[in-house]
């Protein structure tokens, strides 16, 4: 039986309901063509907290893992804006792929280093656990999720033209490489909400996947990021809902939802089409 | 009594670099006010980077261009007022889900300062552009599901939509039927003839405009030759441009370079 007011329980669900709300963003990174680029930066954020954890490990008491997982993964989100603008999407594609290999390593190194208790708390961020979200984990979620849904807001349009047409931008007056680089640091900020609630192992399913099955069914883009949030936090709920009864991985089974259902619907489209 | 003709644009040996590799070299150019203009040249031979640095997006080694007397490497803002640009179609990214109404008004909101809110006067004034391009009918269909040349349309509503003295275009044909072609340049003459807006348009092939065009350059890295489409349509020069595989011939009056060049 699920206990309702349970406060654990209400924190997971605060906790999923924040790493929905970070979905659009993930949604859009879908339109700037640089998908995977969620799941390295959330990859970037485990080696960012790594790096925090093994600081605290060595005696810096002032080390702070969440902190150093967000700097981390901006820092590797704007790397791949600045290799994608210089040397075009190739290079950007590697610099995913390097980048995503380089947060792995410090990751298994550091792991490997750290004792017991300070492992399974960095270990949070690869599998992710809301079950284990203290009230801080919490305030500091919804401190860079409330900067992430204003800027989002704030500069909306300016996102959407940077996806849909860059040259044409800057034609037009607007400092296109500005907004362009605004939004790569947005993706560096959901890669550690999302390394921080599911891990950074399922990120894909909270930040690919409700896109993916969004833009099969949406015909614009504001429906298309609202339907994104959608999927994601009603895969959190049903899956949070059945890991409490019947005592599974919350995370694996929050996964599990959208990953089937865009398999159902990239299939379904499949086979009407060859119809 | 002085007569003073109004420029469109000017530029003076003006020399661009990008990557180490010289893409422009000391191109000179002057064109009154209203013209219909176009450059044409093979692959590489730096149309695009040359209306990219009118546009203020690229800054060359040397020299200066001015739109209608303002001065565009200093003040880009300023001089961008008066231009109207329309992209290579291949550059837009069609799967976001704009609205091809969304589209136009992009136009305007990108030159608004933040927050950039949208009035009722904005989406009469997209309106009216799409109306101008005849496409006011499919203001609230999803722009990647228009066709090639419909797509062409409205990225020409967006560039008019701010109402510009001069309409710049980057290969406006490309991968446009040959009908939406006829409807693309008659309706390029039009705002020229009925509306005072100068064209500058570059293409690899210009058969479709070379009745409207008034000044015809060649351009390969450095201007090879400007002057009218009959005077300078000359198996010579076009060997200077093209290279020896190409050929010129005369139909009805009306010159063709079956130049073998594609784009995009």
């Amino acid at each position: 039986m699920v206990n309702l007011i349970d406060p654990m329980f209400l924190k997971a669900l605060l906790g999923l309901l924040l790493a929905s709300l970070m979905a659009p963003i993930g949604a859009l990174a879908t339109l700037r063509g640089v998908s995977y680029l969620s799941a390295e930066v959330s990859h970037a954020a485990l080696g960012g907290a790594s790096l925090g954890f093994f600081l605290i490990y060595l005696g810096f008491s002032f080390s702070n893992p969440f902190l150093s997982a967000l700097f981390f993964s901006i820092g590797v989100s704007l790397f791949t804006a600045y290799l994608g603008r210089r040397s075009g999407p190739e290079a950007s594609g590697s610099a995913i792929g390097s980048m995503l290999a380089l947060s792995m390593a410090i990751y298994a190194l550091v792991r490997g280093l750290l004792p017991g208790e300070i492992k399974a708390m960095l270990d949070t961020y690869l599998i992710g656990d809301v079950l284990l979200l203290t009230s801080s984990d919490l305030v500091q979620i919804f401190i860079v999720v409330l900067v992430s849904l204003v800027t989002l807001a704030l500069f909306y349009n300016e996102f959407v033209y940077v996806c849909f047409d860059y040259d044409g931008l800057e034609t037009m007056g607007l400092n296109a490489k500005l907004y362009d680089y605004l939004l790569f640091a947005l993706l560096g900020l959901s890669g550690v909400i999302e390394a921080k609630s599911i891990g950074a192992f399922l990120v894909f399913a909270f930040m690919i996947a409700p896109a993916g099955i969004a833009k099969e069914v949406t015909k614009s883009v504001g429906s298309f990021l609202f339907l994104s949030f959608l999927i994601a936090f009603l895969s959190s709920i049903i899956g949070l809902f059945i890991s409490i009864l019947f005592n599974l991985p919350t995370s694996g089974v929050v996964a599990i939802f959208p990953s089937s259902l865009y398999l159902i619907v990239v299939l379904k489209k499949m086979f009407s089409s060859e119809k | 009594m002085t007569i003073t003709i109004q420029k469109s644009l000017e530029i003076e040996n003006l020399s661009v670099v990008l990557g180490h590799r010289l893409i422009l070299d000391k191109v000179s150019l002057s064109l009154p006010h209203p013209v219909f203009a176009a450059i044409m040249g093979p692959n590489g031979a730096g149309k695009t980077t040359l209306l990219k640095t009118i546009l203020g997006t690229i800054r060359p080694i040397s020299g200066k261009v001015y739109l209608f007397g303002k001065e565009v490497l200093n003040n880009p803002s300023e001089a961008r007022k008066f231009v109207g640009y329309v992209p290579q179609r291949d550059k837009i990214v069609r799967y976001v889900p704009l609205k091809v109404i969304d589209v136009v008004l992009m136009g305007l909101v990108s030159r608004k300062e933040i927050p950039r809110i949208v009035t009722s006067n904005d989406v009469r004034l997209s309106l009216e552009a799409l109306e101008y391009v005849g496409m006011s009918n499919y203001a609230s269909e999803l722009f990647s599901n228009l066709s090639g040349g419909q797509q062409q349309r409205v990225l020409i509503a967006r560039a008019l939509v701010s109402k510009p003295k001069i309409l710049l275009l980057d290969e406006p044909f490309n991968a446009v039927d040959a009908n939406a072609q006829t409807f693309i340049a008659e309706l390029l003459n039009k705002l020229k003839t009925e509306s005072n807006v100068s064209i500058l348009l570059v293409s690899h092939d210009i058969n479709t405009v070379v009745e409207y065009i008034d000044i015809l350059m060649f351009l390969n890295k450095k201007i090879i030759a400007v002057g009218k489409p009959h005077e300078i349509f000359r198996d010579d020069i076009l060997r200077l441009v093209y290279g020896k595989g190409v050929r010129v011939i005369t139909e009805k009056g009306r010159c063709y370079a079956l130049t073998g060049d594609t784009h995009g």
